[in-house]
Formats: structure tokens, C-alpha cells, sequence
């Protein structure tokens, strides 16, 4: 599903080059499930941000779903992103003025998806999530965990090929972790490919897959099953 | 979709209270100020334009100079041969119609009451019918005053004296004198120069009857048949007054009749009231607020941009393409911006009333009646949201995702950098309006205390056109025998302000065929000496003046009182002048005097030569000089006492010769006391977006200010860090704005003969007092910011 060859990106300030990703080489197959490990500043979330199509890469080839989009321009990658890719942030980044169920309606809005059937969809979903019973909260209503649940049925609810996580537990305690670790799973094994990056060795080992970076290239491989 | 943005823009607005509450108010006082000013606009620019028939209706103008002048000047009104001639020897016009002031007291007696009516107005039959005025009684006719002694009144007046009775037929009587009432007109709106309480026929006087060439009085209304024919009309009637003066006796003048459209008279036409210049003055003073306060809604928003950069960042994440993050935010400054709208359109409502009072101007306004009316609003929201909201919108659909996921403060800074320059532009508008006003004060003021030779000061004018010859003459001795009354005079219209054009012709030693324009005044006895105008050469008027001119046998002699200029005009010296017989439009008579120049119209123009001379025909005002230690309530309790005794049927009526004077420069004190009042609001805009600004700035470097204080920094060295850049951002507005108002005020200055110089202390005090309000707004922010324990700034890392 992911086709990453040769993959350079450099961060240039005036006077320094700073190189985040060096001749990085990943493939993602469909339905993996890929915890991305490494320490900080290594160029893990530099890699989810150009794989999830938020940053352009400098040099080498990117091919998703056997299309190349390295060149492509905001607008495709916008279209290709909300049809193909769901995030989940650390910090969940809802937004704070709409309740559950708007926040997780966004996605069927921007992909045009008639309300009756958003509804629909929307209320499936926060089901999965168990978190149907706070439909019309507002995120700062919820605990942490139940905002993180709120953020992967967001990123689920366009029923995306991909769903790229970064730390998803980072901010949230052991038991609420699981929840969420147990959650991506579940999608995992409903065919969903997720690709997540993590400091927790704990939250890797519900993967298919590690990868180990540092100073922006991959120096190990390893598959936990 | 529309709807989640709605929903979204509707929250987002609730959640900031505070600041939306600054933002809608800024701009609700800033569309409040420019509906005001438009209201203005739009009724002065209405100007009797709402009559059905005004592409037809033409408003006669006349022009004369004399040989030795080069302009012609103007007047509103004609000789009564005017509107005849015009009908009867030009196809063209369909009705001519003559209007004039009723010139009699004007006193109404019913059973319980007498009043004073003013407004009242003499006119041909044709009047209604050529305006096509809508009647509420009686019906549009050319029988409505066609008889002497009918009368057409207003509703207002119909209701005062009738009550819920029919007043057709009714008789209301007017200095003693029955008038029938023909019809009832609605009131007129306030934007007319056809403004009357009655309309009263001309049949009773002879000099309607009489055409005559000389004594332009009346005002002259033509209905054309066709509105293209204005052009055409106007040749004819040139070559017409061409050929007919070519052999008038009175060859020394020339005469011009002007064939206006009533549409352009009252902004475009020499003899108009209105004036141009303060329409374009106000548009720029609405055009300016509308954009202060746009510029100050964009700013807010634009600084607190960062705040919503989250939200932008997930939505575009999440797929959000760019138009739709504008059109979203887009939306909710258009909803913002429609409270603010009709917030504005409230107050606006509620205080035309208290504006329309406070300049002077009497406006009553119907727009709501016109549909056109909510088309303009409906687009001037539009308009001012693609104004206050375009910039932001497009600044905030910009912002990269990933910047600000990563936590990367997005485009704060770029939108604060926007949010400075806009500052400038605000100030700079506000520091234009304060300097402006300080100015025009400043000239006002000096017009007003300007030494113009005559003195003004301690002068109460009484209405002399109600008294007859004995009347005055009793009034007058009567009010020399108060202590607090040190003279009393009078005169045909007031010193400040004289009107009447003569031509002095027949000068001894000049040759027959010398004759100048002059300016002339018939006055009483005592004028000279109550308005202490020096005598330069002869001397006073004397009692034995007055008889000579008041013999009506051939011993019939003017003693003429005139200035300077006008000898000097004729070729005299001061002393020379003294004895030369001359001729002032058929008064014959010898210059007694010579008095030092004097102004007797507004500033704005140079002193001309007038003629003074004692003629006991008509005087319009009574001049009682009051002692400069006398109490003036008493004094004019006394006054009003022996006026009563003398004419107790006639309320009794004052007022200083000061406000006659005031009354002369009544657009700039309009104009000043406009600017003055906006200029307070735009720096109160101003001053509104800077402290959101400036608190927002605070906010934005907590963490640096927590660590300079950590660091030791002093709370003074925090709140001049704070506080030197938005005043160097006033100090800048300053600078632009010093050329721009120099050059403004120059142009302005320059219509008065007589100004102010452009002083630059007045820059510095504009200057100085705005940094100090900038300052002080700032310093409000920063003294807090520099307060606060700097812990609490570092522990939220």
C-alpha cells in the first residue's frame, strides 16, 4: 500500500540544513498494522506527516496504493487524504466549539456524504467507540481517554484505507492506553492498515511490525508476532 | 455544510465573549456614525428632488454686475416681471409662478390664543400645481389662490387650529385680516426650500400686479413641457434679456436670468444654500469612519487568528480544502458583521433625532418606507463583510496544517504584522480628523473674535419688521430711558450680513457715465454711533438729515454715509469724498461721511464699498446697545416690558447680534462640530482595537515577560517593552498624517480671506494628546502583563 523509496527531507533555516529523513526506504503492506519506534528528533513524525500527505518530501518516490504522489499538489493530496487517510493525534486535536458528534461528522462533510446517511454513519461508529452516550458533549466535557476514543472514531468514520496514529496513548493513563491500543486493533483486524509512531515499547507489541529510527533513517526491523 | 459553519461561527463567537463583544461594539459605533452621516448625505442630496415633476422644474436665477465689475453676482430671487415674461414669450414653459415671504407680522389670533406664524409664503395660483403637491383636504387646482385673501395650509397647521374639524372653508385670521382656507397640503419633508406652514395668495398686493425689471424679491418657478429643454430655454431667454436691456436707462448694469433645474439647485448653483464641499467632507468623513472601523474588526480578528489555528489545522487534516476554511470564516465574520449592522441600524434609529440636533440640520427621514432602502443594507453587509472579513478569512485559510499541529504558532505574528499596519492606517485617520478639528475650531474661534470694525458685542436684535414709524420711534425713546440701554438703532437688514446690491451713479466731478456697484444699507439716526464705527472724514448723521431725507417735495436730500473703499472706488480722497453729490438708485443726495472699512458680510470675502444712508421705509431689525455691566436678564425683562406696552398683540422676540454674526459661518461650525464629535469616536475605535491589540500582544509574549522577570527585570522596563511599540506605531500614523492634513487645511483655509496661519504647535498638541490616549490604552495591558507573577507564565510550558 505504501511505497516509500529513497525518501530525503531537509529542514533549511538560513544558515543551517538540517537533515530529518536521509534515503529512508519503507514499505507498508495492506492491512499491516507498523509501529514506528525511535528516539526524539529522530524523524518519526516527519515520516507520518509526509506518509499521511501533510509535508512534501525532498527527494525520492512515494507511492500509495500504486499511485505516485510525491508531486502532487494540495489539492489532490487533500482529495487523496480524505478519502484514503485518518489521523489520530496525541493531543487529539478535536475541536473544542463542536460536540462528539460533529467533530466526528467533519469528515463525512468535507467528502460530501448526505446527512441522513452521516447520521448514520456517525452514530455506527460512536457505538464501536462506546462513547454514543456523550453524542452532545464538548471534548472538554470528556477525560482524556474518551477524547482519544472521540479522535479514532473520527479517523475511522470515513472508512479510510489507512489510519496513521502519533502516540496515540502519549497523553492518556495505562488503562485508557489499552482502551485505545485495543480499539486500533480491532480496526486492524477489521482490514484497516494502521501505521502508528510511539515512544512505548507496550503499544508496539500490538503491532504487526516495528521499525526503529534514528537520525532519520531506519536502523532495524522487527516483527513482534 | 452551511450549517456546521454556522453552527461553528455561532459557538466560536459565544465562547470569546469578551472579544467578540469589543469587536462587535467597535464596529456597530463605526456603522452607527457612517448611517448618521449617510442619513445627512442622502437628505441633502434629496434636496427637493422627490417632486414628481422635478425633471421638469426649473429655478430662476438672477445675475447683475455693474461696468465696473468683472463677475457677475447672484441671487436666488427675480424682479416680479420674471415669471410673466418667461410664460408669455416662451413656449417652453408651461407655468411660471412667483413666491415670496409674507412679509406682514404674521400673527394668528383665535378665541384663546395668539401666535406668531412664521413660514408663511406668498405665491401665485399655480404653486401646487406646478410642484403637483399631494393635498390631504381640498384638491389640486388653479382656484386654490386665485382670490385674494385664500390660504393654503399644512396639516400641521390644519390640526393646531382645527382640531379633527374640516378646515375648507374655515377662515383663520392673520394680522387681523380674515384668510380663507382652500386646501390642506401635507407637511412638507424637511429637504425642500419649499418649506411653509401656509401658502397665502398674492392677489391683495399691487406689486404682483406690476412688472417691473428692478427689486429682485420673488422667487420664480418654471414648469417646462419637456425635460430636455432647459438648454434651449436658457439661449432664448439670453438673447430675450439681451435685446430687452439694450436700451434700458439702466445701462450701467447687466443682467443675467438663469434658467437652473430645481434638482441642482441646492448643491450645484451659485445662489443655492447647500454647499458641495461639506457633502464631500462628510462622504470622506463616512467613507473614513466605515473603513476605521472595518480595518479594527479585521485586526481583532486577524490577531486572535492563532487561536483558531487549531481548529484550521484538524479541518484541513481532515480534509478541509481552502475555499472551505474561508468560506467558513468568511461566514462568521458576515454573521458577526450583520449583528454589528443591525446594532448600528438600532442606534442610528435612536439617535438621528439628538445628530440632527446637534448639527443643525432638521432631517426627518422615511428610508424605511423604501424598499431600495434594505437592498443597501442587505449589500452593505455583504459589502463590509467581504471588507472586515475577506483579509482575515484568506489569511486564516492560508495557514499550513502541519505548522500548526506541530504547535508552531501558525501565521500569529504574519496576521499581528497585518494587524500594526492597519493600526497605522487607524491612527493616521484619527490624528487627520483631530487636527483637522482643531484647526477649524481654531478659525472659528478667530472669526469670531475677529475686530470687524464694527462692534457686535452686548447687542440684542429685536424684530423692527412688525413696528411701524411711531411704533420705534416710541419703543425707542421708551428704552433710552433705561440706565442698562446705552443706545438703539435700526436698521433694513443686520450689519453682519448685508444684502442689498445699489449702483451709485451720477457722482459730481466723474462724468455722467461712471457708476459702481455698491453694497447699501438704509439705517436709522444712530447706527454709526451704536456699532462705534469710526468716522474717518465729515461727520454724524444729524435730526436735520433725517428730515431732508424724508421730505417727499423736491427738496429731497440724501445725506450718504460711506467707507473707504467706496471713495476711494470713486476716485476721492477721504476728504475729498465729503459734499460730492451722487445718485443711488433714484436717491439723490451728498456724501456726508466717511467711515473706516468695515466687514459686513462673512470673512470669507474682502471688504467691498457700502453705502449707508438714512431712509425710515422698512427696517428689519432694532438694535438695543446694552452696557457692558448691566445685568442682561433684567435688561432684557425691562425690554421686553416697554415692548409689550408698545405692541402687546406681538410676542415679544430677541436675540444677540453675535449668533446673527455665527449664524454667517453656520456650515463650517456644522462641519467642526461634526468632525469634532467623529474624530472623538474614531480615536475611541482606534483606541478599542488597540487595547484588544495590545492585550493579545501581552498574552503572546507571557512566557518572554515571566523570563525577563525571572531574569530581574524591573516592572517599568516591562511595561515600556510592552508599550514602545505600539506607540511608535502612533508615532508613525503622525508622521503620515501631518503633510495630508497640512494640505487639506491649506485648501480650506484659503476660501476665507481672512485665516488663520497652519501653526505647528497644533500638530504637537493633536500629536501629543493622541500618543497620550495610545499610551494610556497600552499601558493598561502592559501594566498587568508586567504585574503578574512570572510563575505562573513559566509553569504553563
Amino acid at each position: 500500500m505504501i511505497k516509500i523509496t529513497n525518501l530525503q527531507k531537509f529542514y533549511r533555516t538560513e544558515e543551517v540544513e538540517t537533515v530529518a529523513l536521509n534515503d529512508l526506504n519503507i514499505h507498508v503492506q495492506e492491512g499491516e498494522f507498523v509501529a514506528v519506534m525511535g528516539p526524539s528528533g529522530c524523524g518519526k513524525s516527519t515520516l507520518l506527516n509526509i506518509i499521511g500527505l501533510l509535508d512534501d518530501l525532498d527527494e525520492g518516490s512515494y507511492v500509495f496504493n500504486n499511485v505516485e504522489v510525491a508531486k502532487f499538489n494540495e489539492r489532490k493530496r487533500s482529495d487523496l487524504r480524505k478519502h484514503n487517510i485518518g489521523f489520530v493525534f496525541q493531543s487529539f486535536n478535536l475541536i473544542d466549539e463542536l460536540t462528539v458528534f460533529e467533530n466526528v461528522e467533519l469528515p463525512l462533510i468535507y467528502t460530501n456524504v448526505p446527512a441522513a446517511e452521516r447520521k448514520k454513519r456517525v452514530e455506527e461508529v460512536l457505538e464501536k467507540v462506546q462513547i454514543m452516550h456523550r453524542r452532545n458533549h464538548f471534548p472538554q466535557q470528556l477525560s482524556g481517554g474518551q477524547q482519544q476514543r472521540v479522535a479514532v472514531a473520527r479517523a475511522v468514520v470515513n472508512n479510510p484505507k489507512l489510519i496513521l496514529a502519533d502516540e496515540p496513548t502519549g497523553n492518556l493513563d495505562s488503562s485508557n492506553g489499552n482502551e485505545v491500543m485495543n480499539l486500533l486493533t480491532e480496526l486492524n483486524e477489521a482490514g484497516t492498515t494502521i501505521v502508528m509512531v510511539t515512544h512505548s515499547e507496550h503499544d508496539a507489541k500490538f503491532s504487526d511490525r516495528v521499525i526503529r529510527m534514528l537520525d532519520g533513517q531506519v536502523i532495524m526491523e522487527t516483527t513482534t508476532v | 455544510m452551511t450549517q456546521t459553519y454556522f453552527k461553528t461561527a455561532w459557538r466560536a463567537i459565544r465562547k470569546n465573549q469578551g472579544f467578540t463583544f469589543l469587536n462587535i461594539f467597535g464596529l456597530a459605533m463605526g456603522i452607527t456614525c457612517f448611517m448618521l452621516l449617510c442619513a445627512y448625505l442622502v437628505h441633502e442630496w434629496n434636496y427637493d428632488r422627490f417632486y414628481p415633476n422635478i425633471d421638469r422644474l426649473a429655478w430662476v436665477s438672477y445675475g447683475y454686475k455693474g461696468d465696473s465689475e468683472n463677475e457677475y453676482q447672484y441671487v436666488p430671487t427675480t424682479p416680479t416681471a420674471a415669471a410673466p415674461t418667461l410664460k408669455n414669450e416662451f413656449a417652453e414653459v408651461e407655468e411660471a409662478i412667483r413666491l415670496a415671504e409674507y412679509s406682514g407680522e404674521g400673527v394668528v389670533k383665535t378665541a384663546t390664543q395668539t401666535v406668531v406664524e412664521t413660514q408663511l409664503m406668498l405665491a401665485d395660483e399655480g404653486f401646487f400645481q406646478v410642484l403637483n403637491y399631494p393635498f390631504v383636504q381640498g384638491a389640486l387646482s388653479t382656484e386654490l389662490l386665485s382670490e385674494p385673501y385664500q390660504i393654503v395650509i399644512t396639516q400641521d397647521l390644519a390640526k393646531k387650529y382645527f382640531r379633527d374639524q374640516s378646515a375648507l372653508g374655515q377662515t383663520l385670521v392673520i394680522d387681523n385680516q380674515p384668510w380663507k382656507v382652500t386646501g390642506v397640503v401635507e407637511n412638507p419633508p424637511t429637504n425642500t426650500r419649499f418649506n411653509f406652514h401656509a401658502v397665502l395668495s398674492n392677489k391683495h398686493l399691487k406689486r404682483f400686479q406690476e412688472q417691473v425689471w428692478h427689486s429682485a424679491n420673488d422667487v420664480t418657478l418654471l414648469l417646462l413641457k419637456n425635460a430636455d429643454s432647459f438648454d434651449p430655454l436658457q439661449k432664448q431667454v439670453t438673447a430675450f434679456i439681451d435685446q430687452r436691456f439694450r436700451t434700458s436707462p439702466d445701462k450701467a448694469a447687466s443682467v443675467q436670468v438663469n434658467i437652473e433645474k430645481l434638482s441642482d439647485v441646492h448643491l450645484f448653483s451659485k445662489a443655492g444654500r447647500g454647499n458641495l464641499m461639506y457633502i464631500y467632507i462628510f462622504a470622506a468623513l463616512a467613507v473614513a469612519i466605515i473603513v476605521l472601523a472595518s480595518v479594527n474588526f479585521t485586526n481583532l480578528i486577524l490577531a486572535r487568528s492563532s487561536e483558531r489555528a487549531k481548529e484550521v489545522g484538524v479541518k484541513k487534516v481532515l480534509g478541509a480544502a481552502r475555499y472551505a476554511i474561508f468560506y467558513q470564516f468568511l461566514l462568521e465574520c458576515a454573521l458577526m458583521i450583520s449583528i454589528a449592522t443591525l446594532i448600528g441600524l438600532f442606534f442610528t434609529w435612536l439617535l438621528l433625532p439628538a445628530f440632527s440636533q446637534y448639527i443643525g440640520v432638521e432631517m426627518q427621514l422615511q428610508l424605511w418606507r423604501e424598499p431600495l432602502f434594505y437592498l443597501a443594507l442587505i449589500l452593505f453587509t455583504v459589502f463590509m463583510s467581504l471588507l472586515g472579513g475577506g483579509w482575515p478569512a484568506w489569511m486564516i485559510s492560508c495557514l499550513r496544517p502541519l505548522r500548526i499541529l506541530k504547535g508552531k504558532g501558525a501565521t500569529a505574528k504574519e496576521g499581528f504584522g497585518s494587524a500594526k499596519a492597519l493600526v497605522v492606517l487607524q491612527f493616521c485617520i484619527s490624528l487627520l480628523f483631530i487636527t483637522c478639528t482643531l484647526f477649524a475650531t481654531r478659525q472659528l474661534q478667530f472669526l469670531q473674535q475677529t475686530n470687524t470694525g464694527l462692534n457686535r458685542e452686548q447687542v440684542i436684535v429685536l424684530n423692527g419688521s412688525v413696528l411701524k414709524d411711531a411704533d420705534r420711534t416710541a419703543l425707542k425713546n421708551d428704552l433710552l430711558r433705561l440706565n442698562a440701554v446705552k443706545g438703539v438703532t435700526a436698521s433694513y437688514d443686520s450689519p453682519v450680513s448685508v444684502q442689498g446690491g445699489y449702483t451709485a451713479s451720477d457722482i459730481e466731478g466723474k462724468g455722467n457715465d461712471v457708476a459702481i456697484s455698491v453694497t447699501a444699507i438704509p439705517v436709522e439716526k444712530d447706527f454709526l454711533t451704536v456699532f462705534e464705527i469710526p468716522i474717518v472724514a465729515g461727520e454724524n448723521l444729524t435730526e436735520a438729515d433725517i428730515l431732508r431725507a424724508r421730505d417727499t417735495s423736491t427738496a429731497q436730500e440724501y445725506s450718504f454715509m460711506i467707507n473707504k473703499l467706496a471713495a476711494q472706488a470713486m476716485g476721492f480722497s477721504q476728504d475729498e469724498a465729503i459734499g460730492k453729490r451722487m445718485n443711488l438708485n433714484g436717491r439723490i443726495g451728498r456724501i456726508k461721511t466717511v467711515v473706516d472699512n468695515f466687514n459686513f458680510a462673512s470673512l470669507k470675502e474682502e471688504v467691498q464699498p457700502i453705502v449707508i444712508f438714512p431712509e425710515y421705509d422698512y427696517f428689519g431689525n432694532i438694535f438695543v446697545k446694552v452696557d457692558q455691566h448691566a445685568d442682561m436678564a433684567a435688561t432684557l425683562g425691562a425690554i421686553g416690558a416697554s415692548w409689550k406696552r408698545i405692541k402687546p398683540d406681538i410676542p415679544f422676540e430677541s436675540h444677540f447680534l453675535d449668533d446673527d454674526y455665527a449664524a454667517l459661518y453656520k456650515h463650517e461650525r456644522q462641519t467642526a462640530k461634526i468632525m469634532g464629535l467623529f474624530s472623538g469616536i474614531t480615536i475611541s475605535i482606534a483606541c478599542l482595537g488597540l487595547f484588544a491589540l495590545s492585550a493579545y500582544a501581552a498574552q503572546q509574549r507571557i512566557k518572554e515577560i515571566g523570563i525577563r522577570k525571572v531574569l530581574g527585570a524591573s516592572v517599568a522596563r516591562i511595561v515600556t517593552l510592552l508599550t514602545i511599540d505600539f506607540v511608535t506605531l502612533v508615532i508613525i500614523a503622525l508622521c503620515i498624517s501631518i503633510p495630508i492634513t497640512w494640505w487639506i487645511m491649506h485648501r480650506w483655509l484659503e476660501e476665507f480671506t481672512y485665516h488663520i496661519n497652519i501653526e505647528w504647535w497644533i500638530f504637537l498638541i493633536a500629536g501629543v494628546a493622541t500618543i497620550a490616549i495610545a499610551f494610556l490604552t497600552v499601558s493598561f495591558q502592559a501594566i498587568r502583563a508586567a504585574l503578574a507573577n512570572p510563575i505562573n507564565s513559566l509553569r504553563d510550558e
